[in-house]
């Protein structure tokens, strides 16, 4: 698991999953928020390479080609801190996500997944988990602008 | 679950009241509690088609008064408009395996935004359309969180909060009265 203070990138694939500048809860897949093998793909900041982030970007832009809704330049990140994401609470004072380490070898050594590991999956239980995940993201930004600003760090 | 059979109930009776009220059918004194002044004069003024007639006619669906008209302003039309770009959206368009807008889902979303002005909601939600093709409204703003899902089944579920109270519910219909918990933290 990443440490506390690491950062965790998710790409955004579409505008559409803001509503004007806002990041509406459908950028985050209820599917994947149902637990068991499912989890949220994001990839940790701290050795995620900027060029391969963005050559990984292009594949999967080439790789959707005939899709004119996927257009790459129109990508775009935001952020969650790790520590931020195992220690939120639900409700019932829960902290319902675990971060693990995904590394994809010889394409995405930083990928790494947020689980629900509470073991619930109900509809309005996803719902609740979507909020937190809206709340603890940082405001979106541009895939190139965030990729720009990781290789300056 | 058969909508067109479900008896008739309070909730019925409120929006066949506000269909009355609009149509000026019967001898209507008042609108429902649920209709503001400000609803009344929208109603007063609406057009006799709207953009949810089509959806009223075929409808066996008792929240929506057949017939019934309401004009949108400020935030109803951009969301309404929102749902219509994101309804056209196919099979794959934010992934190989992302759905496209469900038909049905999009219906029973419009039918969330018809429900959301005539109970005097003046908070914008955030819509969007979910991996899986149903529709999303949410709401964040300081202490008040909401996510809200509508389904192609009719049914939609919700999680809210303001910091304090908190409601949730699974299998909520779209075709009946918001849920008052969810209600009370909107209007809050």
């Amino acid at each position: 698991m990443p440490e506390a203070g690491v950062d965790l990138h998710r790409l955004i694939w579409s505008p559409d999953d803001l509503d004007g500048d806002t990041l509406t809860t459908s950028a985050f897949p209820r599917d994947d928020l149902k637990g068991g093998e499912r989890y949220l793909s994001v990839s940790r900041t701290d050795i995620l390479d900027a060029e391969v982030e963005r050559q990984r970007a292009n594949r999967q832009a080439a790789a959707a080609s005939d899709n004119p809704e996927l257009v790459r330049d129109d990508a775009m990140s935001v952020v969650l801190n790790c520590g931020e994401v195992c220690r939120v609470e639900d409700t019932n004072g829960v902290r319902p996500f675990t971060v693990t380490s995904e590394p994809i070898p010889n394409d995405n050594e930083a990928h790494c997944g947020i689980h629900n590991s509470t073991g619930q999956a109900g509809k309005g239980y996803v719902n609740q988990l979507r909020t937190l995940l809206v709340r603890l993201a940082s405001p979106p930004q541009k895939l190139d602008d965030f990729l720009s600003s990781i290789r300056d760090s | 679950m058969n909508e067109a059979i479900r008896s008739s109930s309070v909730s019925d009776f409120a929006w066949l009241t506000a269909a009355a009220f609009v149509v000026g059918v019967g001898s209507v004194t008042a609108p429902p509690a649920s209709v503001s002044v400000e609803q009344r004069r929208q109603f007063e003024k609406a057009p006799e088609i709207s953009p949810w007639a089509d959806v009223a006619s075929t409808s066996a669906d008792s929240s929506v008064p057949v017939g019934a008209s309401l004009t949108y302003e400020g935030w109803h039309t951009e969301v309404s408009e929102r749902l219509a770009i994101l309804s056209e959206k196919q099979d794959g368009w934010k992934g190989p395996e992302s759905q496209g807008a469900m038909p049905l889902a999009f219906e029973y979303a419009n039918r969330m935004l018809r429900k959301l002005a005539v109970e005097g909601i003046d908070r914008r939600p955030s819509v969007g359309l979910d991996y899986e093709g149903t529709f999303s409204f949410s709401w964040s703003d300081g202490d008040l969180n909401i996510d809200l899902t509508v389904y192609d089944d009719g049914t939609y579920s919700f999680f809210a909060t303001d910091g304090v109270r908190s409601a949730t519910a699974d299998d909520a219909l779209v075709s009946e009265r918001l849920s008052p918990q969810l209600l009370g933290l909107l209007l809050s």
